[in-house]
């Protein structure tokens, strides 16, 4: 995990120039994203510390190296409470923890020196920065009649601000999510076919202003809390597509890909299970064997990444390279260069044999059509687990007779 | 090129209508909360000289609701006058109350434009960034990189450079683009509308010395205010006095812009020999040739002399010195035939100089015998001024003919130099920004006058000058400005730290220096503090005041020994003098029906009191408690009465605590003062009888609901005792009393102010309305400044203000006068269910004791009647010290039991003492509190705790005595608490000044020791003894037979004086307090 937190750090210094814990929490599945919603929302009663789905001395232990590796980076922490969000909660602090050094932990972010900040000061002279910043944070709280009264003072205290138009279409496109996005196709007299079509191209329409404009200004303005902002437009988006079926060639018009964005794993996972032919989509696999490790169900999550190989070996190769399990890139990179190379359908195979942990996690899990290798080996390594040596010997002859380098493997490693 | 059309963003925004784009007119402005904005462009440019490029920039206009709703009201009124559109839209910048800041020209914005950018201003903005050529102006030439606008690196929005036509007909068409003819002024400006093309001719301009040059003019529309624009791809021309811009038309030969734009000149006195030389160019271009002009010698018979003083454009160094400002000689040559006058500076080369006039050259000849005499002579005058030529040495000749050494020079050369210099023939100027141009004052001058205005009744204005050279110039602008510039330096006390002699210099408006002292300008800033903070003088030049701060006029007179010249039609100044020796009050006789002997500050309050109603004033008295504040009221108005100026009733209003005190007083020492108590339920009965008497006593309970009674009731007074019961202004109670008029109001407290200033604004609210302004002006001069800032000029300034109206002496002030030890009885009455509570329970004690105390002895009987007793006294002190259970509901015939009643009732005693007390610390007295309920003595101090007072508590239970003694003698808590039994032995606390017996207690000599602790051998402050008797209540009756047995306790010698059954109540005694 050390080792995660520190590639955590790396990457969120690279993609949004800081790092925060609370993001990686969130990124690694320690926290819903859902959950943490509620609670800044004041539906959620308790501590940030609640819903992290660790003890809390491995939390403080990994929130203590990931600060420590920050600063050995040069970085420099900054602390922020956590307030409400919600129009009854809001401007209430909220507790991030009982423990106070986790408390601090937890309130940090940590970010790059910079020799020209700009300064709050004492004397509140610079009215401007102070708006720009109450702007930013009503924005990731999604109060936006607030951050409209804010902007109309920024607008008169610093008409030159350059960001103006960008707050004006952030609080705009705000206040456009709270409206329906599907507003009853049926309802206006067309068939269900039509309506239908109606509401996709609605849909795609929206997909594509946000991903293509808004996406990358609330990235821009927003850095890290352009998430937050964003999650209002990505469960607009989840809900109008829920029910929709998943077509080949639009892959992103799937309520997995909404849901998938504002990081609610389970509705990943209930958006693809419902669809009938779900498991024999390449992409839906994928979503789907994200949703599981993201809600720390590695083996269920492993056995995917083994069904996707099986459904579509180069769209699993490119999907491999973004797995957020750590320890499956380590292993799928030794896999790629072993110096007797085998053939990528005997991955699986390989896969279980050095994941031995997870094969009891997989027992009642089905994957259809994950091949005959995978289920060698699997059928292999619960025959040895369960000691019966008469059915491990027919295992093995099975194996052999797919994939003697697998048995061999399989014996060095015994 | 623009980015954001047809955009997912610009289509949610357009949705949601906060895009002002496509579908608003050009000038429209974008909505902001509480006003609008707009772009503006404003065109800047150098008029005349061709070469320069121009500048634009760029700025978002704010309006606020208010100034729309002003032009919407204006527009409506020129549409009424027929006035045309344009005329409106042209003066548009020049309404004034707008801001205008600043906008930065970047690429960025264009692609999520702000609100205020409409589709006409991103064309014309991309059109701005396309121009390569256009530079920030205010980075060095030499430092602007290509691009530097794209990437926003402009610091003031302003960009500068060669605009094309094109681009200039872009932002034309916004609508908003303006003309300035200075950079600095874009208040200034008007818009600017675009032209057909027009066509130019060739002309030679002949300049003053009768050089020509070739330049372009319009063609039968020639103005004199006008440029042409020689240096982008086609040539266009703006006519600034008419804002029209627009493109020539006609082709002109490259080299010939280049020619107009060298500026070449043709000597007068070489015209044919250059129309040779160029005779192929003028002609090959269709030029014309220069005219030939005829050349007059003149001498002039009258040469004036003429000093300039004045300040250099840069800095010169003389002598490693740089210096802003300096003096030149140079004389008017005149001619009574040919040109008008012409001057030459002493220095200026030549013996002779050309002019042209009326189409001739003039060669005008110089005196210079004559200029050389005149130099000479200033010279010997003026010894202040060091001549140039004395102390340059090399390099450029200096501008200036003189300089002075110093500011102080200046000074002294203006008072006494300037003045023999004149006299001699010489003509002094002082050119305007000149900034040592010291004027002397002849006198001072005020004038005071009532103001005429339906809603400033009662109040008067001033002002406050100096006659320079007879002119009468008023100095309260400048000393306003002044002030206002330099807060710190010239505070109060920034100037009080100051050498009094020390000179300083006013600026007026015209850059003039009145030269005055610090002492001087200290002693009038500390009288018209408005100066100090004041947003404005009435119409500029005026302060305005109410007629109830006149008084300051007196002190103003005050602050000028030498005299000033007050001009006061409205006699305001005769009655501020008088007012303002209030505290020299004329000794008032006292009336032989006040039958007491006033000590002198009793006097000197009652004389105070009699010269407030002579000038029609209120006033506070504010005098310790304990210090007589009652008795000095009624012997004033004992003194009204005898004076026959007590013509109808005077009112007091008090809390109801105080009535009988009141009457008692009233009793005692003015019997000839007729007096009404106007309380409870059946008052309405009294009202036909109060004209009759001469005092009527009520409480602040009553008065808001009798209000409409005392409005129609005539009153020669109102007083209010215990008058920080308004101060909170916004309380019904106050603002009833305020409603109540009579031609005197008096304040009686000792603690006019407890918390904030506020509520010392409250009481003069009431005792002289609108002296101390509204109360949100007195906010801001005075509460705010003091309160938050500490500001304590503002404190001394508003201290000086009140001085006269509040009368306030300390206990320790007046110790002189004050007996070693006073004592004071109060008589409270019980509050309502208070009383309830007591009767029933008397009514049931009585009950039981008759039939318990038959058939058994004295000693028995006594304990029983004690017990009863002892009830009762817990009662008057507070009922929760009472055990009630005995005395049930139908013994008491209470319609709940009295223990169920009991936590409900409140303890009228409890709440005076802590008002008491409170008041007490306040003065800084020092308390020891005796009861004999150590129960008491705990519901005490846990209220003292609530309200932060600190305390020490000493009981029979307490070990740590000694330390709690120390404490309090070493003054760290202001009140001691202390049971009787405790505190009758081995205590010396002479830190106290002050006691209080909570509760009688039946052995006066026990009382009197406890008294003793604070007033004892050694003590050096009087000491005020307060014994708090409830009214008609038990107390009242131990109270009576303490006195008694006091005159006994007198009466016997001391070797009897302690003896105990001396003063053991009998049974028939004590049955006596039951009755």
């Amino acid at each position: 995990m050390k080792q995660e937190i520190q590639a955590a750090v790396e990457q969120q210094l690279m993609v949004v120039g800081s790092y925060s814990p609370l993001e990686w929490l969130i990124d690694s599945g320690s926290v819903q994203y859902p959950d943490y919603v509620a609670w800044r929302n004041g539906a959620r009663d308790g501590c940030l510390e609640d819903l992290v789905c660790l003890s809390e001395v491995d939390l403080l232990a990994l929130l203590n190296h990931g600060a420590w590796y920050a600063g050995e980076l040069g970085l420099e922490s900054e602390s922020a409470l956590f307030k409400g969000w919600h129009s009854d909660n809001a401007q209430r602090v909220l507790l991030a923890s009982r423990n106070e050094t986790l408390a601090v932990l937890l309130q940090q972010y940590w970010r790059r020196p910079e020799l020209e900040v700009q300064q709050f000061d004492l004397f509140m002279d610079n009215p401007g920065l102070v708006l720009e910043n109450d702007l930013l944070e009503l924005l990731a709280a999604r109060r936006w009649s607030e951050a409209q009264k804010k902007l109309d003072q920024l607008y008169q205290s610093d008409p030159g601000n350059i960001k103006l138009g960008d707050f004006d279409d952030l609080i705009a496109y705000g206040l456009h999510c709270e409206t329906p996005l599907l507003r009853g196709s049926l309802a206006s007299g067309l068939s269900r076919g039509d309506s239908i079509a109606n509401d996709r191209g609605l849909i795609e329409e929206e997909l594509v202003g946000l991903e293509a404009e808004v996406l990358p200004l609330s990235a821009r303005v927003l850095a890290q809390s352009a998430r937050d902002y964003l999650a209002p437009a990505w469960a607009r988006l989840g809900g109008a597509l829920e029910g929709l079926a998943f077509l080949p060639g639009q892959p992103k018009l799937h309520a997995s890909y909404a849901w998938q964005q504002y990081q609610d794993w389970s509705r990943v996972q209930s958006a693809v299970e419902r669809e009938e032919s779900g498991l024999s989509q390449p992409v839906l696999v994928w979503r789907l064997a994200l949703s599981y490790f993201y809600q720390q169900k590695r083996g269920p999550g492993l056995g995917l990444l083994c069904l996707l190989l099986s459904r579509d070996e180069d769209a699993a190769v490119q999907f491999f390279e973004q797995c957020p399990d750590s320890r499956f890139l380590s292993l799928w990179q030794r896999f790629r260069e072993l110096e007797v190379e085998l053939p990528l359908s005997d991955f699986p195979g390989w896969l279980l044999l050095h994941e031995r942990g997870v094969v009891h996690q997989l027992k009642d899990f089905s994957l259809p059509g994950v091949g005959l290798i995978y289920n060698s080996v699997f059928s292999l390594l619960v025959a040895s687990a369960a000691g019966d040596e008469v059915d491990e010997l027919a295992c093995r002859k099975q194996l052999q007779a797919c994939s003697p380098a697998l048995l061999k493997v399989y014996l060095q490693d015994k | 090129m623009r980015v954001r059309k047809g955009g997912f963003l610009n289509k949610i925004r357009a949705d949601l209508g906060g895009s002002e784009s496509s579908s608003k007119p050009l000038a429209a402005h974008s909505a902001i909360e509480g006003g609008r904005q707009r772009l503006v462009y404003l065109l800047t440019v150098d008029s005349g000289c061709h070469q320069l490029p121009l500048s634009v920039r760029l700025f978002v206009e704010t309006l606020s609701v208010d100034v729309l709703l002003a032009d919407a009201e204006i527009a409506e009124i020129k549409s009424e006058a027929n006035i045309p559109k344009e005329a409106i839209s042209s003066s548009y910048l020049n309404c004034g109350d707008r801001s205008l800041q600043a906008f930065k020209l970047q690429a960025q914005v264009l692609s999520h434009p702000p609100r205020f950018l409409s589709d006409s201003d991103i064309v014309a903005l991309e059109a701005l960034l396309e121009q390569s050529d256009v530079k920030p102006v205010d980075v060095k030439q030499g430092d602007v990189k290509q691009g530097d606008v794209k990437q926003g690196n402009v610091e003031n929005g302003a960009l500068i450079g060669v605009l094309s036509g094109a681009c200039l007909q872009k932002l034309e068409r916004t609508g908003r683009l303006y003309y300035s003819a200075k950079e600095r002024e874009p208040q200034q400006s008007s818009i600017i509308q675009w032209q057909p093309p027009r066509s130019a001719r060739m002309v030679w301009k002949v300049d003053s010395e009768g050089f020509q040059r070739l330049d372009l003019s319009l063609g039968g529309q020639c103005n004199e205010v006008q440029w042409f624009c020689l240096s982008s791809e086609q040539l266009f021309f703006f006519d600034s006095s008419e804002n029209k811009l627009g493109f020539i038309d006609n082709a002109i030969a490259k080299e010939v812009v280049d020619y107009i734009k060298d500026q070449r000149a043709v000597d007068p006195n070489s015209i044919k020999r250059f129309v040779r030389q160029y005779q192929d160019f003028l002609h090959s271009n269709h030029l014309p040739e220069p005219v030939s002009l005829s050349i007059v010698q003149v001498h002039s018979e009258v040469i004036l002399p003429q000093l300039r003083l004045f300040s250099g454009a840069h800095p010169e160094t003389i002598n490693g010195v740089a210096v802003n400002e300096g003096a030149c000689l140079g004389f008017q040559y005149c001619f009574d035939d040919g040109p008008p006058p012409e001057f030459f500076p002493c220095r200026a080369q030549g013996e002779q100089k050309a002019l042209f006039f009326n189409g001739s050259v003039y060669q005008v000849h110089r005196n210079l015998d004559y200029e050389a005499k005149v130099l000479e002579r200033i010279r010997q005058q003026a010894s202040c001024l060091e001549f140039v030529s004395d102390v340059f040495s090399e390099g450029v000749p200096p501008v200036f003919d003189f300089v002075v050494s110093d500011r102080d020079s200046w000074r002294q050369l203006f008072a006494e130099q300037l003045p023999d210099i004149k006299a001699s023939g010489c003509e002094v100027v002082v050119e305007n920004g000149f900034p040592f141009h010291f004027v002397s004052i002849d006198e001072w001058y005020g004038d005071v006058k009532l103001v005429d205005a339906a809603d400033k009744i009662d109040w008067f204005d001033f002002e406050l000058g100096v006659r320079i050279d007879g002119e009468s110039v008023n100095l309260l602008p400048s000393l306003l400005a002044l002030v206002r510039r330099y807060p710190a330096r010239f505070s109060l006390s920034a100037l009080g730290s100051k050498d009094p002699d020390e000179r300083v210099a006013i600026p007026l408006s015209d850059g003039r220096l009145v030269d005055l002292s610090v002492g001087r300008l200290r002693n009038v800033l500390s009288v018209l503090v408005e100066l100090l903070h004041s947003p404005a003088l009435q119409n500029g030049e005026r302060l305005m005041l109410p007629a109830v701060q006149a008084a300051r006029l007196a002190q103003l007179q005050n602050q000028f020994d030498e005299g000033i010249d007050i001009q006061d039609e409205s006699g305001l100044l005769a009655r501020a003098v008088e007012v303002e020796e209030l505290s020299e009050v004329e000794c008032v006789a006292m009336p032989s029906t006040v039958d007491a002997d006033l000590r002198d500050y009793q006097h000197f309050g009652v004389s105070w009191m009699v010269a407030l109603k002579k000038y029609g004033m209120g006033g506070i008295l504010a005098d310790d408690m304990g210090l007589g504040k009652t008795l000095q009221t009624l012997a004033f108005l004992s003194v009204e009465k005898q004076q026959e100026r007590l013509t109808s009733p005077a009112l007091v209003v008090m809390p109801t605590s105080l009535l009988f005190n009141w009457q008692r007083e009233i009793k005692q020492f003015t019997s000839d003062l007729s007096c009404l108590v106007y309380h409870g339920a059946q008052r309405e009965l009294l009202q036909e009888h109060v004209a009759r008497h001469d005092v009527v006593l009520t409480t602040y309970g009553l008065v808001a609901r009798d209000l409409e009674f005392w409005q129609q009731q005539e009153l020669s007074h109102v007083i209010l005792d215990e008058a920080q019961n308004i101060k909170n202004s916004r309380a019904k109670i106050s603002q009833a009393v305020k409603r109540i008029d009579a031609p005197f109001r008096l304040c009686l407290s000792g603690t006019p102010m407890e918390n904030n200033l506020a509520e010392l604004w409250s009481l003069f609210d009431f005792i002289l309305p609108g002296f101390l302004d509204s109360v949100q002006r007195f906010k801001k001069y005075y509460r705010d400044p003091i309160e938050k800032e500490g500001d304590s000029d503002q404190a001394r300034a508003l201290f000086s203000r009140v001085a006269p109206f509040i009368l306030r002496r300390c206990k320790s002030e007046v110790a002189t006068e004050l007996p070693p030890k006073t004592e004071t009885v109060i008589r409270i009455p019980l509050q309502e269910q208070q009383q309830d509570l007591y009767e029933g329970v008397c009514f049931s004690i009585k009950q039981n004791l008759l039939s318990d105390l038959q058939g058994r002895g004295d000693g028995e009987g006594r304990i029983l009647i004690l017990n009863a007793l002892l009830t009762l006294r817990q009662i008057c002190c507070d009922p929760r010290l009472a055990n009630l259970e005995q005395y049930d509901q139908e013994d008491t015939g209470q319609q709940n039991s009295s223990q169920q009643k009991k936590p409900d009732v409140g303890s009228a005693k409890l709440e005076h003492t802590l008002s008491m007390v409170d008041e007490l610390v306040a003065e800084g007295r020092k308390i020891l509190l005796f009861s004999q309920f150590t129960s008491m003595l705990s519901l005490l101090g846990d209220r003292l705790d609530e309200q932060g007072i600190p305390y020490v508590m000493l009981t029979g239970k307490s070990r740590n005595r000694q330390q709690l003694v120390e404490q309090f003698q070493r003054g760290e808590v202001p009140v001691f608490l202390i049971s009787l039994k405790a505190g009758g032995v081995g205590l010396n606390l002479t830190a106290a000044d002050t006691v209080i017996h909570y509760d009688p207690w039946w052995n006066p000599a026990a009382q009197q020791q406890a008294t003793d602790r604070a007033y004892r051998i050694g003590q050096d402050k009087p000491v005020f003894v307060y014994k708090l008797i409830m009214e008609d209540t038990v107390e009242e009756k131990i109270y009576q037979l303490q006195e008694r047995k006091q005159l006994l306790l007198n009466s016997l010698n001391s070797a009897v004086q302690h003896r105990s059954e001396q003063l053991q109540l009998t049974q028939q005694e004590l049955l006596a307090i039951l009755a």
